[in-house]
Protein backbone atom coordinates (compact mmCIF):
# COMPACT_ATOMS: atom_id res chain seq x y z
CA UNK A 1 0.00 0.00 0.00
CA UNK A 2 2.84 2.29 0.99
CA UNK A 3 5.13 1.20 -2.16
CA UNK A 4 5.73 4.43 -4.08
CA UNK A 5 3.91 4.57 -7.73
CA UNK A 6 6.36 3.97 -10.27
CA UNK A 7 7.54 6.13 -12.58
CA UNK A 8 6.97 5.30 -16.60
CA UNK A 9 10.11 3.86 -17.72
CA UNK A 10 9.55 0.87 -14.70
CA UNK A 11 6.67 0.21 -16.23
CA UNK A 12 8.97 -2.44 -18.98
CA UNK A 13 10.67 -3.73 -16.01
CA UNK A 14 7.03 -4.69 -14.11
CA UNK A 15 5.98 -6.14 -17.24
CA UNK A 16 8.94 -8.24 -17.10
CA UNK A 17 9.12 -9.39 -12.91
CA UNK A 18 5.49 -9.61 -13.29
CA UNK A 19 4.81 -7.48 -10.62
CA UNK A 20 1.79 -6.14 -9.96
CA UNK A 21 1.40 -2.62 -11.75
CA UNK A 22 -0.93 -1.09 -8.71
CA UNK A 23 -0.42 -2.55 -5.18
CA UNK A 24 -3.03 -1.16 -4.09
CA UNK A 25 -5.44 -3.52 -5.94
CA UNK A 26 -3.39 -6.41 -4.18
CA UNK A 27 -6.51 -7.48 -2.50
CA UNK A 28 -6.66 -11.51 -2.81
CA UNK A 29 -9.15 -11.66 0.02
CA UNK A 30 -11.15 -9.29 -2.22
CA UNK A 31 -14.16 -11.87 -3.43
CA UNK A 32 -14.35 -15.71 -3.18
CA UNK A 33 -16.69 -17.21 -4.64
CA UNK A 34 -19.14 -18.41 -1.94
CA UNK A 35 -19.31 -22.34 -0.99
CA UNK A 36 -22.48 -22.50 -2.86
CA UNK A 37 -21.05 -21.27 -5.77
CA UNK A 38 -18.42 -23.63 -5.31
CA UNK A 39 -20.79 -26.55 -4.65
CA UNK A 40 -23.08 -25.59 -7.85
CA UNK A 41 -19.93 -25.26 -10.49
CA UNK A 42 -18.53 -28.92 -9.60
CA UNK A 43 -21.98 -30.35 -8.75
CA UNK A 44 -22.02 -28.94 -12.81
CA UNK A 45 -18.81 -30.78 -13.41
CA UNK A 46 -19.92 -34.22 -12.28
CA UNK A 47 -23.23 -34.36 -14.44
CA UNK A 48 -21.53 -33.41 -17.22
CA UNK A 49 -19.49 -36.39 -16.77
CA UNK A 50 -22.52 -38.82 -16.07
CA UNK A 51 -24.23 -37.57 -19.53
CA UNK A 52 -23.19 -38.93 -22.48
CA UNK A 53 -20.37 -36.70 -23.95
CA UNK A 54 -21.95 -35.53 -27.19
CA UNK A 55 -20.60 -36.95 -30.11
CA UNK A 56 -19.06 -34.83 -33.02
CA UNK A 57 -20.99 -34.51 -36.00
CA UNK A 58 -18.37 -35.62 -38.63
CA UNK A 59 -18.33 -32.92 -41.56
CA UNK A 60 -19.97 -34.39 -44.52
CA UNK A 61 -17.68 -32.04 -46.41
CA UNK A 62 -14.37 -31.01 -44.09
CA UNK A 63 -13.53 -29.09 -47.11
CA UNK A 64 -16.48 -26.88 -46.77
CA UNK A 65 -15.17 -24.25 -44.88
CA UNK A 66 -12.30 -23.23 -47.49
CA UNK A 67 -14.28 -24.86 -50.35
CA UNK A 68 -16.90 -22.16 -50.55
CA UNK A 69 -14.17 -19.16 -51.10
CA UNK A 70 -12.79 -21.69 -53.12
CA UNK A 71 -15.11 -21.87 -55.18
CA UNK A 72 -16.30 -18.47 -55.52
CA UNK A 73 -12.67 -17.30 -56.66
CA UNK A 74 -12.57 -20.16 -59.36
CA UNK A 75 -15.62 -19.04 -60.55
CA UNK A 76 -14.37 -15.47 -60.81
CA UNK A 77 -11.05 -16.40 -62.52
CA UNK A 78 -12.88 -18.50 -64.91
CA UNK A 79 -15.28 -16.10 -65.77
CA UNK A 80 -12.95 -13.57 -66.00
CA UNK A 81 -10.64 -15.89 -68.73
CA UNK A 82 -14.12 -16.40 -70.95
CA UNK A 83 -14.90 -13.09 -71.19
CA UNK A 84 -11.43 -12.06 -71.95
CA UNK A 85 -11.16 -14.87 -74.72
CA UNK A 86 -14.29 -13.97 -76.15
CA UNK A 87 -12.97 -10.20 -76.27
CA UNK A 88 -9.52 -11.79 -78.24
CA UNK A 89 -11.74 -14.16 -80.30
CA UNK A 90 -13.86 -10.75 -81.19
CA UNK A 91 -10.78 -8.98 -82.07
CA UNK A 92 -8.86 -11.72 -83.89
CA UNK A 93 -12.30 -12.87 -86.22
CA UNK A 94 -11.36 -9.47 -88.25
CA UNK A 95 -7.76 -10.78 -88.73
CA UNK A 96 -9.42 -14.27 -89.97
CA UNK A 97 -10.53 -11.89 -92.69
CA UNK A 98 -6.76 -11.02 -94.06
CA UNK A 99 -5.77 -14.78 -93.03
CA UNK A 100 -7.90 -15.75 -96.27
CA UNK A 101 -6.11 -13.11 -98.07
CA UNK A 102 -3.09 -14.41 -96.64
CA UNK A 103 -3.88 -18.33 -97.87
CA UNK A 104 -5.37 -16.49 -101.22
CA UNK A 105 -2.26 -13.99 -101.67
CA UNK A 106 0.04 -17.23 -102.45
CA UNK A 107 -2.63 -17.89 -105.11
CA UNK A 108 -1.76 -15.04 -106.76
CA UNK A 109 1.84 -15.16 -106.52
CA UNK A 110 1.37 -19.14 -107.79
CA UNK A 111 -0.88 -17.76 -110.60
CA UNK A 112 1.92 -16.09 -112.52
CA UNK A 113 3.38 -19.55 -113.67
CA UNK A 114 0.27 -20.78 -114.65
CA UNK A 115 -0.89 -17.61 -116.67
CA UNK A 116 3.14 -17.87 -118.04
CA UNK A 117 2.11 -20.98 -119.51
CA UNK A 118 -0.98 -20.55 -120.85
CA UNK A 119 -1.31 -16.89 -121.77
CA UNK A 120 2.06 -15.40 -122.43
CA UNK A 121 4.02 -12.47 -120.86
CA UNK A 122 1.18 -10.11 -120.90
CA UNK A 123 -0.79 -12.41 -118.59
CA UNK A 124 1.72 -13.53 -116.47
CA UNK A 125 2.94 -9.86 -116.07
CA UNK A 126 -0.58 -9.24 -114.84
CA UNK A 127 -0.67 -12.03 -112.65
CA UNK A 128 2.43 -11.34 -110.99
CA UNK A 129 1.50 -7.66 -110.26
CA UNK A 130 -2.01 -9.02 -109.10
CA UNK A 131 -1.36 -8.40 -105.20
CA UNK A 132 -4.79 -8.33 -103.01
CA UNK A 133 -6.00 -4.90 -101.71
CA UNK A 134 -7.63 -4.24 -98.56
CA UNK A 135 -11.07 -3.06 -99.78
CA UNK A 136 -10.71 -5.91 -102.93
CA UNK A 137 -8.93 -8.44 -101.18
CA UNK A 138 -11.54 -10.89 -102.03
CA UNK A 139 -12.54 -10.92 -105.42
CA UNK A 140 -8.76 -10.37 -105.95
CA UNK A 141 -8.56 -13.76 -104.64
CA UNK A 142 -11.69 -14.75 -106.89
CA UNK A 143 -9.84 -13.51 -110.06
CA UNK A 144 -6.65 -15.33 -109.16
CA UNK A 145 -8.53 -18.40 -108.79
CA UNK A 146 -10.73 -17.17 -112.38
CA UNK A 147 -7.11 -17.29 -113.35
CA UNK A 148 -5.69 -20.34 -112.14
CA UNK A 149 -8.18 -22.19 -113.96
CA UNK A 150 -8.00 -20.16 -116.81
CA UNK A 151 -4.32 -21.33 -116.52
CA UNK A 152 -5.92 -24.85 -116.32
CA UNK A 153 -7.62 -24.60 -119.70
CA UNK A 154 -4.74 -23.46 -121.69
CA UNK A 155 -3.00 -26.78 -121.48
CA UNK A 156 -3.15 -30.33 -119.78
CA UNK A 157 0.46 -30.19 -118.31
CA UNK A 158 -0.29 -26.59 -116.86
CA UNK A 159 -3.90 -27.29 -116.06
CA UNK A 160 -2.54 -30.29 -113.71
CA UNK A 161 0.18 -27.81 -112.33
CA UNK A 162 -2.82 -25.51 -112.10
CA UNK A 163 -4.91 -27.73 -109.96
CA UNK A 164 -2.58 -28.86 -107.94
CA UNK A 165 -1.55 -25.31 -106.86
CA UNK A 166 -5.05 -24.27 -106.58
CA UNK A 167 -5.50 -27.77 -104.16
CA UNK A 168 -3.19 -26.09 -102.58
CA UNK A 169 -4.37 -22.84 -102.22
CA UNK A 170 -7.74 -23.79 -101.77
CA UNK A 171 -7.12 -26.29 -98.75
CA UNK A 172 -7.74 -24.42 -95.69
CA UNK A 173 -5.54 -24.01 -93.10
CA UNK A 174 -5.12 -26.56 -90.52
CA UNK A 175 -7.39 -24.87 -87.11
CA UNK A 176 -3.47 -24.88 -85.23
CA UNK A 177 -2.15 -22.55 -87.97
CA UNK A 178 -5.66 -20.54 -87.47
CA UNK A 179 -4.85 -16.53 -86.64
CA UNK A 180 -6.80 -16.89 -83.52
CA UNK A 181 -3.24 -17.31 -81.77
CA UNK A 182 -2.32 -14.45 -83.17
CA UNK A 183 -3.17 -11.13 -81.63
CA UNK A 184 -4.65 -8.57 -84.02
CA UNK A 185 -2.04 -6.60 -84.35
CA UNK A 186 0.09 -9.32 -85.28
CA UNK A 187 -2.11 -10.57 -87.79
CA UNK A 188 -2.08 -7.41 -89.49
CA UNK A 189 1.93 -7.08 -89.91
CA UNK A 190 1.33 -10.28 -91.84
CA UNK A 191 -1.08 -9.21 -93.92
CA UNK A 192 0.86 -8.90 -97.60
CA UNK A 193 1.19 -5.24 -98.88
CA UNK A 194 -2.22 -3.36 -99.59
CA UNK A 195 -1.48 -2.17 -103.48
CA UNK A 196 -4.24 0.65 -105.04
CA UNK A 197 -7.22 -1.01 -106.93
CA UNK A 198 -6.19 -1.19 -110.95
CA UNK A 199 -8.67 -2.14 -113.37
CA UNK A 200 -6.23 -2.37 -115.89
CA UNK A 201 -4.85 -5.16 -114.28
CA UNK A 202 -8.45 -6.80 -113.55
CA UNK A 203 -8.72 -6.19 -117.70
CA UNK A 204 -5.90 -8.12 -118.01
CA UNK A 205 -7.05 -10.91 -116.16
CA UNK A 206 -10.08 -10.96 -117.74
CA UNK A 207 -8.12 -10.66 -121.34
CA UNK A 208 -6.23 -13.87 -119.64
CA UNK A 209 -9.56 -15.80 -119.96
CA UNK A 210 -10.61 -14.80 -122.98
CA UNK A 211 -7.58 -15.63 -123.77
CA UNK A 212 -8.15 -19.65 -122.55
CA UNK A 213 -11.64 -19.65 -124.24
CA UNK A 214 -13.63 -19.02 -120.80
CA UNK A 215 -15.48 -15.89 -122.75
CA UNK A 216 -18.74 -16.10 -120.54
CA UNK A 217 -16.53 -16.04 -117.40
CA UNK A 218 -14.42 -13.34 -119.68
CA UNK A 219 -17.74 -11.28 -119.80
CA UNK A 220 -18.79 -11.66 -116.42
CA UNK A 221 -15.97 -10.38 -115.52
CA UNK A 222 -15.99 -7.39 -117.70
CA UNK A 223 -19.23 -6.29 -116.78
CA UNK A 224 -18.51 -6.36 -113.36
CA UNK A 225 -15.30 -4.12 -113.92
CA UNK A 226 -17.24 -2.00 -115.82
CA UNK A 227 -20.07 -1.71 -112.78
CA UNK A 228 -17.42 -1.07 -110.66
CA UNK A 229 -15.49 1.49 -112.71
CA UNK A 230 -17.65 3.34 -115.41
CA UNK A 231 -15.64 5.66 -116.32
CA UNK A 232 -12.97 3.36 -117.40
CA UNK A 233 -12.53 3.42 -121.28
CA UNK A 234 -12.83 -0.30 -121.25
CA UNK A 235 -12.61 -0.77 -125.63
CA UNK A 236 -9.44 1.86 -125.21
CA UNK A 237 -7.84 -0.29 -122.92
CA UNK A 238 -8.81 -3.24 -124.36
CA UNK A 239 -7.34 -1.74 -127.77
CA UNK A 240 -4.18 -0.97 -126.06
CA UNK A 241 -3.79 -4.37 -124.90
CA UNK A 242 -4.44 -6.24 -128.24
CA UNK A 243 -2.19 -4.01 -129.23
CA UNK A 244 0.46 -2.68 -127.75
CA UNK A 245 2.82 -1.19 -130.51
CA UNK A 246 0.05 1.25 -131.28
CA UNK B 1 4.07 -23.71 -21.69
CA UNK B 2 5.58 -23.86 -18.03
CA UNK B 3 4.98 -26.86 -15.41
CA UNK B 4 2.19 -25.29 -13.84
CA UNK B 5 0.57 -24.72 -17.28
CA UNK B 6 1.15 -28.42 -18.38
CA UNK B 7 -0.47 -29.82 -15.15
CA UNK B 8 -3.21 -27.51 -15.83
CA UNK B 9 -3.61 -29.01 -19.07
CA UNK B 10 -3.45 -32.42 -17.79
CA UNK B 11 -5.83 -31.38 -15.58
CA UNK B 12 -7.96 -31.00 -17.90
CA UNK B 13 -7.43 -33.80 -20.14
CA UNK B 14 -7.93 -35.83 -17.01
CA UNK B 15 -11.40 -34.56 -16.64
CA UNK B 16 -12.13 -34.65 -19.69
CA UNK B 17 -11.51 -38.33 -19.44
CA UNK B 18 -13.90 -38.44 -16.48
CA UNK B 19 -11.81 -37.68 -13.80
CA UNK B 20 -13.89 -35.12 -11.62
CA UNK B 21 -11.04 -34.97 -8.86
CA UNK B 22 -9.04 -33.29 -11.78
CA UNK B 23 -11.54 -30.39 -12.31
CA UNK B 24 -12.21 -30.04 -8.55
CA UNK B 25 -7.99 -29.53 -8.18
CA UNK B 26 -8.34 -26.86 -11.59
CA UNK B 27 -11.45 -25.31 -10.17
CA UNK B 28 -9.66 -24.60 -7.09
CA UNK B 29 -6.40 -23.27 -8.51
CA UNK B 30 -8.44 -20.87 -10.49
CA UNK B 31 -11.36 -19.96 -8.96
CA UNK B 32 -10.01 -17.30 -7.12
CA UNK B 33 -8.30 -15.42 -9.70
CA UNK B 34 -11.31 -16.04 -12.18
CA UNK B 35 -13.84 -14.94 -9.96
CA UNK B 36 -12.14 -11.09 -8.33
CA UNK B 37 -11.76 -10.53 -12.49
CA UNK B 38 -15.20 -10.89 -13.04
CA UNK B 39 -15.92 -9.23 -9.62
CA UNK B 40 -14.14 -6.11 -11.15
CA UNK B 41 -15.47 -6.20 -14.61
CA UNK B 42 -19.58 -6.23 -13.19
CA UNK B 43 -19.10 -4.33 -9.74
CA UNK B 44 -21.77 -6.84 -9.29
CA UNK B 45 -22.29 -9.97 -7.08
CA UNK B 46 -24.99 -11.55 -8.85
CA UNK B 47 -24.09 -11.12 -11.65
CA UNK B 48 -20.19 -12.35 -11.44
CA UNK B 49 -22.09 -15.59 -9.55
CA UNK B 50 -23.70 -15.91 -13.06
CA UNK B 51 -21.02 -14.86 -15.28
CA UNK B 52 -18.71 -17.31 -13.12
CA UNK B 53 -20.98 -20.59 -13.20
CA UNK B 54 -21.41 -19.75 -16.78
CA UNK B 55 -17.52 -19.68 -17.45
CA UNK B 56 -17.26 -22.70 -15.83
CA UNK B 57 -20.01 -24.26 -17.94
CA UNK B 58 -18.76 -23.59 -21.17
CA UNK B 59 -15.56 -25.38 -19.83
CA UNK B 60 -17.35 -28.31 -18.60
CA UNK B 61 -19.36 -28.41 -21.93
CA UNK B 62 -16.36 -28.09 -24.31
CA UNK B 63 -14.20 -30.64 -22.51
CA UNK B 64 -14.18 -33.08 -25.04
CA UNK B 65 -12.76 -30.43 -27.72
CA UNK B 66 -10.33 -29.14 -25.62
CA UNK B 67 -7.09 -29.08 -27.08
CA UNK B 68 -3.88 -27.73 -24.73
CA UNK B 69 -2.89 -25.66 -27.69
CA UNK B 70 -2.61 -22.55 -25.26
CA UNK B 71 -1.91 -22.11 -21.23
CA UNK B 72 -5.08 -22.85 -19.32
CA UNK B 73 -5.45 -19.94 -17.74
CA UNK B 74 -6.13 -18.37 -21.03
CA UNK B 75 -8.19 -20.58 -22.11
CA UNK B 76 -10.55 -20.09 -19.28
CA UNK B 77 -10.13 -16.24 -19.65
CA UNK B 78 -10.86 -16.30 -23.03
CA UNK B 79 -14.09 -17.91 -21.89
CA UNK B 80 -14.86 -15.52 -19.08
CA UNK B 81 -13.99 -12.14 -21.61
CA UNK B 82 -16.40 -13.54 -24.19
CA UNK B 83 -19.32 -14.49 -21.38
CA UNK B 84 -18.98 -10.57 -19.93
CA UNK B 85 -18.71 -9.32 -23.31
CA UNK B 86 -21.71 -11.24 -24.59
CA UNK B 87 -23.67 -10.34 -21.37
CA UNK B 88 -22.82 -7.04 -21.81
CA UNK B 89 -24.25 -7.41 -25.69
CA UNK B 90 -27.51 -8.81 -24.55
CA UNK B 91 -27.78 -5.63 -21.64
CA UNK B 92 -26.90 -3.43 -24.83
CA UNK B 93 -24.39 -2.04 -23.22
CA UNK B 94 -21.61 -2.39 -20.39
CA UNK B 95 -22.91 -2.36 -16.75
CA UNK B 96 -23.05 1.38 -15.42
CA UNK B 97 -19.78 1.58 -13.42
CA UNK B 98 -20.25 4.89 -12.27
CA UNK B 99 -23.49 3.51 -9.87
CA UNK B 100 -22.08 2.23 -6.74
CA UNK B 101 -24.07 -1.08 -6.13
CA UNK B 102 -24.06 -2.01 -2.50
CA UNK B 103 -22.79 -5.03 -3.75
CA UNK B 104 -19.82 -3.01 -5.17
CA UNK B 105 -19.44 -0.99 -2.09
CA UNK B 106 -19.42 -4.30 0.29
CA UNK B 107 -16.32 -5.22 -1.67
CA UNK B 108 -14.25 -2.09 -0.68
CA UNK B 109 -15.40 -2.71 2.62
CA UNK B 110 -14.08 -6.43 2.91
CA UNK B 111 -10.41 -5.07 1.34
CA UNK B 112 -10.32 -3.62 4.61
CA UNK B 113 -8.60 -6.31 6.53
CA UNK B 114 -10.44 -6.70 10.18
CA UNK B 115 -6.51 -7.28 12.29
CA UNK B 116 -5.64 -3.57 11.39
CA UNK B 117 -6.47 -0.62 13.54
CA UNK B 118 -9.88 1.71 12.72
CA UNK B 119 -7.32 4.10 10.91
CA UNK B 120 -5.63 2.29 8.98
CA UNK B 121 -8.85 0.50 7.50
CA UNK B 122 -10.54 4.11 7.17
CA UNK B 123 -7.13 4.96 4.99
CA UNK B 124 -7.61 1.67 3.21
CA UNK B 125 -11.05 1.70 2.17
CA UNK B 126 -10.33 5.59 1.62
CA UNK B 127 -7.66 4.29 -1.14
CA UNK B 128 -9.71 1.61 -2.42
CA UNK B 129 -12.68 3.79 -3.17
CA UNK B 130 -10.33 6.23 -5.07
CA UNK B 131 -9.52 3.02 -6.91
CA UNK B 132 -12.37 1.96 -7.76
CA UNK B 133 -13.56 5.49 -8.81
CA UNK B 134 -10.29 5.22 -11.43
CA UNK B 135 -11.08 2.25 -12.44
CA UNK B 136 -14.19 3.03 -13.19
CA UNK B 137 -13.64 6.33 -14.87
CA UNK B 138 -10.68 4.11 -17.58
CA UNK B 139 -12.06 3.39 -20.77
CA UNK B 140 -13.41 -0.26 -21.22
CA UNK B 141 -10.63 -1.84 -23.05
CA UNK B 142 -8.25 -0.35 -20.79
CA UNK B 143 -9.54 -2.00 -18.11
CA UNK B 144 -10.45 -5.31 -19.57
CA UNK B 145 -6.58 -5.37 -19.65
CA UNK B 146 -5.69 -3.90 -16.65
CA UNK B 147 -7.78 -6.85 -14.79
CA UNK B 148 -6.68 -9.33 -16.65
CA UNK B 149 -2.97 -8.37 -15.93
CA UNK B 150 -3.60 -7.89 -12.43
CA UNK B 151 -5.92 -10.99 -11.78
CA UNK B 152 -5.34 -13.76 -14.59
CA UNK B 153 -1.76 -13.28 -14.16
CA UNK B 154 -1.73 -13.78 -18.17
CA UNK B 155 1.42 -12.41 -19.63
CA UNK B 156 0.70 -9.44 -22.25
CA UNK B 157 0.61 -11.99 -25.77
CA UNK B 158 -2.18 -14.43 -23.52
CA UNK B 159 -3.78 -10.91 -22.93
CA UNK B 160 -3.61 -9.76 -26.65
CA UNK B 161 -4.83 -13.37 -27.44
CA UNK B 162 -8.00 -13.03 -25.14
CA UNK B 163 -9.07 -9.59 -26.01
CA UNK B 164 -8.42 -10.55 -29.98
CA UNK B 165 -6.16 -7.33 -30.22
CA UNK B 166 -2.03 -7.35 -31.00
CA UNK B 167 0.38 -7.71 -28.37
CA UNK B 168 1.45 -3.63 -28.69
CA UNK B 169 -1.82 -3.09 -28.59
CA UNK B 170 -2.69 -4.88 -25.31
CA UNK B 171 0.81 -3.23 -24.43
CA UNK B 172 -0.52 0.49 -24.91
CA UNK B 173 -3.78 -0.18 -23.36
CA UNK B 174 -2.05 -1.51 -20.17
CA UNK B 175 0.73 1.36 -20.04
CA UNK B 176 -2.21 3.93 -20.52
CA UNK B 177 -4.42 2.14 -17.99
CA UNK B 178 -1.77 2.11 -15.13
CA UNK B 179 -0.77 5.42 -16.00
CA UNK B 180 -4.39 7.14 -14.97
CA UNK B 181 -4.29 4.75 -12.26
CA UNK B 182 -1.31 6.01 -10.74
CA UNK B 183 -2.41 9.73 -11.19
CA UNK B 184 -5.51 8.84 -9.36
CA UNK B 185 -3.32 7.03 -6.56
CA UNK B 186 -0.45 10.05 -5.96
CA UNK B 187 -3.11 12.13 -5.13
CA UNK B 188 -3.93 9.51 -2.15
CA UNK B 189 -0.74 9.23 -1.42
CA UNK B 190 -0.02 12.01 1.10
CA UNK B 191 -3.37 11.46 3.09
CA UNK B 192 -2.07 7.79 3.42
CA UNK B 193 1.45 8.55 4.71
CA UNK B 194 -0.17 11.15 6.72
CA UNK B 195 -2.10 8.27 8.13
CA UNK B 196 0.94 6.53 8.73
CA UNK B 197 2.52 9.01 10.62
CA UNK B 198 -0.46 9.18 13.02
CA UNK B 199 -0.38 5.49 13.50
Amino acid sequence: MSEPLRPDDEFERALRTRRRLVPALDDDHAGEPSAELDRLVIERARQALREPQPQEVPKVFPLLNWGVPLALAATLVLSFTLVMQMDSQDAVAPAARPATATTAAPALQEAPAALADAAGPTAAAAAESAVPSRERRESNAARADLAVRAAAGAGAKSATEADSRRYEVRTPAPPAAAPTALPSSVARMARPLDTPNDPRRWLVAIEALRTAGKAAEADRELSALRARYPDFVVEAELERLRNPKR
Amino acid sequence: MDEAAQDDAQLMLAYAAGDLRAFERLYGRHKGALYRYLMRQTRDRALTDDLFQETWGKLVSARSSYAPRAKFQTYLFTLAYHCFIDHCRRTQARPDTTSQTSEGDALVDTLASPQRGPEQNASDAQLRAQLRTALDALPAEQRDAFLLYEHSGLSLEEIAAVTGVGAETAKSRLRYAVAKLRMTLSTLAPTERGTGDRT
